[in-house]
């Protein structure tokens, strides 16, 4: 897949093979209220060094998409289906065994509280250490080395008396580059960071993504980026993945997706970020309505109860399928966004 | 405690780093019921290891002439109707008591933290198999339940620690569970489980630790209860044989005596009390100490920085 220009030029290998490929992946949960269908249907590739943002809203099915990556998800009551395609082996299908080897060393994962993502009784160098003692079969002094290396290089100064140290010891930002620290210490392939910046102040923030971004470089890693923050996302991505209802509703290179925006949803999105100094006064730009019941998904266009549009009945009736209207630019719509509405953003 | 924490940018300053169970004991020693309670405790540990070589007298020495005597410089808490020494008998007491007390509560305690583990972690089937299998064993009132094993597996005292460790064992596997249930939500489990580790290690490394708290107050207050249950069933005649001193024996051998020879009966009781008391009293310390709101609290009152 030909590709626009990245953020910084060189890091992602679009040349190259894809590191992650995800077909059809469905999650289902059985729920007292019904089968909830949260992920329907999810299919990409991940290339070697790209950051690959995932945006939606909270319950389109973002972060559980990305647990079934891991096989996180306890399946009962969850249900994955699909494949999930990593070094030859679908993961989907692979015994917890197999699964145990591939968690942290070749895809890991960062969570969005790093309060609550460290555990409280273990000091720091237990923590970094056990990821490579699992996977790496390293000494405790070799594993000890590695862990200062890497704890200084997220940024923890002295990080070597900071081994012993307990996470109620250190502030929110520094517990998130532990978090970090963790997450690549087995050097994987590909990282997938939930939300690693919402729970922190907006200059911890830059300071993380920043942080993700010097390592993901020199790593090499591929990085799954999952947010709401429109803002994040425009510094970080390579491409974006709109998600909606537990589909892919847009899919395109950062700047092609925030210059056209195609599907309703994206649209409105990013009409809704204020902007400063724009017609004083004015209400702000909401989507009105809410995400749909995974319950009760329809058998149409999910979005169509919310969409300013709505052009025609088929929308209600008919499931979109996910089309390639540009070059590297999928929208899930029957119809572009009118071009005088893009126009004026 | 605050820690001194760094700036993103400036000079680090590394506090010593205290591990919570350094915070714990110091947050107990700082009660003073706790420490008479500690005090206690170790009089009795002093008591247990050191008994034979304190007690002036040897636990079974009758000695008819000196019978019913009230308690002097010879005999610092009298003897009883055979002559023996009760402080003797009393000192020597502290070790079976002791010793079943723990004994007791480590099979409880095993028995029952194993139980809700695993009835917490996996839940569904099998969770429901040990809870229904606890709430049998905890419908009998637990003397009753003691007294029927030991019905069964004849009196003494070895089979005196089976009995209360079977009777036991359902509220640790409770109470482990309860809070294993909360904890295996928690996201550094989830996160210990994305870098691979298997449930083995997420149950001893990630669940354990967390749910230790309230197993440790109930041990003390479990050990409290067990020493009480021991007394008890030897004051029945079940527990612990004679000449083999035990407080609830020497309880209920004193009772006949108690207008004549008040100090028979007295200073066992007295003995059980105030173990029971100690047990219990270091109970709620710890658990003060170790619930994170009372915690605060009191380290507000010391004025801690």
């Amino acid at each position: 897949m030909s590709e626009t220009t990245t953020a910084s030029p060189g890091k992602a290998d679009y040349g190259a093979d894809p590191v992650l490929r995800v077909n059809d992946l469905r999650v289902r949960f059985g729920t007292k209220r019904g089968r909830a269908e949260v992920v329907n249907g999810l299919s990409y590739d991940l290339y070697p060094g790209e950051t690959l943002a995932l945006v939606g809203e909270s319950g389109s099915g973002k972060s559980v998409s990305t647990l079934a990556l891991l096989g996180l998800i306890p399946q009962p009551p969850g249900r994955v289906t699909g494949e999930v395609l990593y070094d030859g082996r679908n993961l989907v299908e692979a015994g917890d065994a197999d699964l145990r080897k591939v968690r942290g060393n070749d895809i890991a994962m960062i969570f969005q509280d790093p309060m609550t993502s460290l555990n409280p009784v273990l000091t720091i160098g237990r923590q970094v250490t056990e990821g490579m003692q699992l996977h790496l079969g390293l000494s405790d002094g070799e594993a000890r080395e590695r862990a200062i290396e890497l704890l200084t290089q997220v940024g923890i100064p002295s990080a070597e008396s900071r081994l012993d140290s307990y996470p109620h010891q250190f502030s929110g930002g520094m517990r998130q580059r532990v978090m970090i620290a963790i997450g690549l210490a087995c050097r994987p392939k590909v990282l997938i960071a939930d939300e690693p910046t919402t729970a922190l102040d907006v200059t911890i923030q830059a300071q993380i993504v920043e942080l993700i971004r010097e390592l993901q470089i020199e790593f090499g890693t591929a990085v799954i980026w999952i947010t709401h923050d429109l803002g994040v996302v425009a510094g970080i991505a390579d491409r974006v993945m709109v998600m909606y209802g537990g589909r892919v509703v847009e899919q395109a290179g950062v700047e092609e997706l925030y210059g056209t925006p195609l599907h309703p949803y994206t649209d409105g999105l990013l009409g809704s970020l204020p902007v400063l100094g724009a017609g004083g006064g004015k209400r702000l730009a909401a989507i009105p309505g809410l995400p749909p019941d995974p319950t009760a998904m329809p058998e149409g266009c999910a979005f169509w109860p919310r969409c300013p549009h709505r052009l025609d009945d088929r929308c209600r009736t008919e499931q979109p399928p996910l089309h390639q209207v540009r070059p590297g630019h999928w929208s899930r719509c029957f119809y572009e966004v009118p071009d005088d509405e893009a126009a004026a953003r | 405690m605050a820690a001194a924490d760094t700036t993103e940018a400036g000079a680090p300053v590394a506090p010593a780093a205290t591990s919570r169970w350094r915070e714990t004991l110091g947050i107990v020693a700082g009660n003073r019921l706790a420490l008479f309670g500690m005090f206690v405790l170790g009089l009795l540990i002093v008591a247990a290891l050191l008994g034979p070589r304190l007690a002036p007298y040897g636990y079974n020495e009758i000695n008819i002439t000196d019978r019913l005597q009230g308690p002097s410089a010879t005999h610092v808490f009298g003897t009883d109707d055979l002559g023996r020494d009760v402080f003797s008998r009393v000192l020597l007491g502290a070790r079976v008591s002791l010793l079943v007390g723990f004994v007791a509560v480590g099979i409880s305690l095993t028995a029952g933290t194993l139980l809700g583990l695993i009835a917490g972690f996996y839940g569904g089937r099998l969770d429901d198999l040990i809870m229904r299998l606890m709430d049998v064993l905890f419908a009998f009132p637990a003397m009753l339940m003691a007294i029927a094993v030991l019905a069964i597996l004849g009196p003494g005292t070895v089979n005196a620690m089976v009995a209360i460790g079977i009777v036991y064992t359902p509220i640790f596997a409770r109470v482990t569970r309860a809070s294993v249930l909360s904890v295996r939500e928690e996201v550094h489990v989830r996160a210990a489980r994305s870098i691979g580790a298997g449930d083995v290690r997420l149950l001893g490394l990630h669940i354990l630790p967390n749910v230790l708290a309230p197993i440790i107050v109930q041990t003390s207050v479990s050990l409290a209860f067990a020493i009480l249950s021991e007394a008890a069933l030897s004051f029945l005649g079940l527990g612990t044989q004679p000449p083999n001193p035990s407080w609830g024996r020497m309880l209920s051998e004193g009772r006949g005596f108690i207008q004549q020879a008040w100090w028979i009966a007295v200073f066992p009781g007295l003995a059980i009390f105030l173990v029971v008391l100690s047990f219990n009293v270091l109970g709620d310390a710890l658990r003060d100490a170790l619930d994170p709101r009372q915690k605060s609290v009191i380290e507000s009152r010391g004025m801690k920085a």
